[in-house]
């Protein structure tokens, strides 16, 4: 276990490492100078900023620099935002707010999508089976930015339940974001649960329960839900990497200022060091994220040996 | 089966043949050709059947899967055959601007016309409201404070003392109906003249370009970048699946760390950086190229060849994946020992021996990477990093659409509902697809 816990770390370590290599020549791969715009400042002063961010070094020496920094959490400053803010700055101010949706969005998925799951496997066949399965192939379709601009329409505005301007203090702004991000995982969690649930079902121990006289309720939910969450549980640090893309998305529409909707913004403006330190810290995000769901797979199961599969 | 024949003298049969052993039965005419007879007791009395017609009677009995096949099949030729059908170009501007999928007959428009000039000449200049109110006041036996006078001027200059109509007023009031597909003005007097004027099915852009042939062209490049992106995918996942599955060993050990760490990564994410990145590479090498590059960067646009780069090398993972999985399985097989023995080299074995045994999980991933390419391209075109213009693909026909959400609503939700609804068939298809070509599979 242990062994297996030290593997993964590293292996998660280097990825990081990697992804922050290819970023870094990504970035060094743009033509022109971040500086240079329409409205450029004279050669001098671009010579004096090239100088002070070490643009004018060689590569190698640029990277060696990044790295250092990037070890020290310094992820640059933005060129383009107010002047010189720096990254992590911006990181540390927007991405809570970005989290806290997702973590919402991830849960109330979950929460439905294994019960909805587990309810569609019982009815297996059954008019409630049916609706449900077209209604989360219809979800897994379905881009999240439909489903985010068909919920603002219709529900937000004057004379409608939820604020057209997102005010981070009511619940009520929470309600649409989280609701548009997370239903595309919960069909995909239903759908999952759902192939899941019905293995578990078929199996013997389940006659047993019932031979025994146990409710509906505890044979599906104590006995059943047990065996068939472990499968469950692999999806979602896909999920969760799905999520957080799907944030830039549903913050963008709702307007809400979260890390995503910076990133976006840094995209159409150009500004690479924003880019380049939010995708750093959005994919070691993601890569813990993935970890710690594969930790807890096998902390969940025993049965399953993750020394000799990974 | 049809009752076997027993004939003595079955041509070239390799059973034994009891009546065989007695040499005497063995005259020279037993090896001589067969007869009409004797050759109808080989044809087989069944239609052979071979692996595609055996799927394919599989897939057929799928109604879901059909239906979706359908539906998509009438989406192709939407984007593949409409657009030479409507008179209209994807990027041409007409007059015709911001029509709406529907329109009001000529008389029923010029009724609101007449209804609204009317109105317009009813209402009061601010003097004569003066007049009128100060009349009012006298009648009354009383005289108008000069803020009074002010406050009447100045509601009849806003114009809401009296009757401002708006267009929908009048046309509440009027009752007019509303008829299918959009027509400009101009376009319904020329069809009253007696011109063939093809409809705005869906409206039209604040350019005037026909919404329907747009999200054609957008379904058509949905489409394309999904096939091919998925064609790519196949390529790459194959080759690199099969050697990593065929050679085994350090190679293969080596080979699956990469796809480990390429795994964990967030492909959205690194896609995403990818495409920006080389976008503005191939902008900028699109002012200096000549020859070939330059036709290929006209043609397809930058943004496409680098979101085709970007997917292609990220999404081949779970491909490789598959196939090394199903070659770790297949070369254990005798029929693989029996090629080596006879000196068969490994790539010729991996071409005409593995890969087409693993033929039908190959298809299977394939299709279904065709979806979530068309998910992908739609999520960055609608982030502003899809297609260019005067290019258009749905996911950039939803995102131009936001401007105007509240006015013209439908210009987000005919692309939604089109990219929807590609989406959910390929889903549907693909699994179809995946039951029918692997049996075993079949939750």
């Amino acid at each position: 276990m242990a062994k297996y816990i030290v593997k993964r770390v590293l292996m998660a370590l280097f990825t990081i490492f990697a992804i922050a290599t290819v970023t870094f020549f990504l970035m060094k791969a743009v033509p022109g100078n971040p500086f240079v715009s329409e409205k450029s400042p004279p050669q001098s002063v671009i010579d004096a900023l090239n100088a002070k961010y070490g643009l004018d070094q060689p590569l190698h020496v640029q990277y060696k620099m990044y790295m250092g920094n990037l070890l020290k959490g310094d992820l640059g400053v933005s060129v383009k935002m107010s002047k010189n803010y720096p990254v992590i700055n911006i990181i540390k101010n927007n991405f809570p707010t970005s989290a806290k949706i997702g973590a919402i969005a991830i849960g109330w998925a979950l929460i439905v999508g294994v019960i909805l799951g587990c309810v569609s496997a019982y009815y297996r066949g059954k008019p409630a089976d049916s609706t449900l399965r077209v209604v989360c192939t219809v979800g897994i379709s379905m881009p999240s930015f439909v489903m985010a601009n068909l919920l603002l329409l219709a529900l937000c505005g004057s004379g409608k339940p939820f604020p057209a301007m997102f005010d981070p203090s009511t619940w009520k702004s929470f309600v649409l974001p989280c609701a548009a991000l997370g239903f595309y995982p919960m069909c995909y969690i239903a759908r999952q649960t759902r192939t899941s649930m019905l293995d578990s079902l078929n199996q013997e121990y389940i006659k047993t329960a019932r031979a025994k006289g146990l409710g509906t309720w505890k044979i599906v939910f104590k006995h059943a839900l047990r065996n068939a969450f472990i499968p469950v549980l692999t999806y979602l640090g896909p999920q969760i990497a799905f999520t957080l893309t799907g944030g830039f998305v549903v913050e963008t529409v709702f307007s809400i200022p979260g890390l995503g909707r910076y990133f976006v913004q840094s995209i159409s403006n150009r500004d690479y060091p924003v880019i380049m330190g939010t995708t750093i810290f959005l994919a070691s995000f993601v890569i813990i994220m993935n970890l710690v769901v594969d930790i807890l797979y096998k902390v969940v199961d025993p049965r399953i040996n993750l020394a000799k599969e990974g | 089966m049809a009752e076997k024949k027993i004939s003595p003298r079955k041509p070239f049969s390799l059973h034994l043949n009891e009546e065989a052993f007695d040499f005497g039965l063995l005259a020279p005419d037993s090896f001589s050709a067969a007869d009409k007879s004797e050759k109808e007791g080989f044809i087989p009395d069944r239609v052979p059947t071979s692996y595609w017609k055996d799927a394919w009677r599989r897939m057929r009995k799928n109604v879901v899967a059909m239906v979706a096949l359908a539906v998509l099949l009438v989406i192709v030729l939407f984007a593949f055959v409409g657009p030479l059908i409507v008179p209209y170009r994807y990027d041409q501007f007409t007059d015709a601007q911001n029509l709406k999928p529907w329109h009001y007959s000529l008389e029923d428009q010029q009724a609101v016309d007449a209804l609204l000039a009317e109105a317009e000449s009813s209402r009061l200049t601010p003097e004569e409201a003066l007049e009128k109110a100060r009349a009012e006041a006298a009648a009354e036996g009383r005289k108008l404070s000069l803020t009074e006078e002010a406050t009447i001027k100045a509601k009849a200059k806003q114009g809401n003392g009296d009757a401002a109509l708006t267009e929908e007023d009048a046309i509440a009031q009027l009752g007019v109906k509303a008829k299918l597909f959009g027509y400009s003005r101009q376009e319904l007097e020329r069809k009253a003249a007696g011109e063939k004027v093809f409809p705005h099915v869906f409206g039209t852009d604040n350019f005037g370009r026909d919404y329907m042939v747009r999200i054609m062209i957008g379904a058509r490049v949905s489409l394309l970048v999904g096939v091919f992106a998925a064609v790519l995918v196949l390529i790459i996942g194959a080759l690199y699946g099969s050697i990593s599955g065929y050679a085994g060993g350090m190679v293969d050990t080596v080979m699956q760390r990469i796809v480990e760490v390429i795994q964990s990564v967030p492909e959205v994410l690194v896609i995403l950086l990818i495409s920006v990145v080389l976008k503005e590479n191939f902008n900028d090498k699109l002012s200096t190229s000549t020859g070939l590059l330059r036709l290929m960067f006209d043609t397809v646009g930058t943004n496409v060849i680098a979101m085709f780069i970007a997917f292609g090398s990220l999404y081949w993972v779970t491909m490789s994946r598959i196939i090394r999985g199903q070659i770790l399985q297949l070369k254990q097989q005798e029929y693989v020992t029996a090629a080596k023995a006879l000196g068969g080299k490994s790539s010729r074995i991996i071409k005409k021996h593995l890969l087409p045994n693993c033929i039908g999980q190959i298809v299977t991933t394939t299709f279904l990477q065709i979806p979530s390419a068309i998910f992908l391209e739609s999520f960055l075109s609608y982030l502003g990093v899809g297609v260019d213009i005067p290019m258009t693909s749905l996911g950039s026909l939803c995102s131009a659409a936001l401007s105007g959400l509240r006015t013209y609503p439908e210009r987000l939700f005919i692309p939604a509902a089109v990219l929807s609804v590609m989406i959910l068939c390929l889903n549907l298809v693909g699994d179809g697809l995946r039951d029918a070509l692997d049996p075993k599979l079949k939750k």
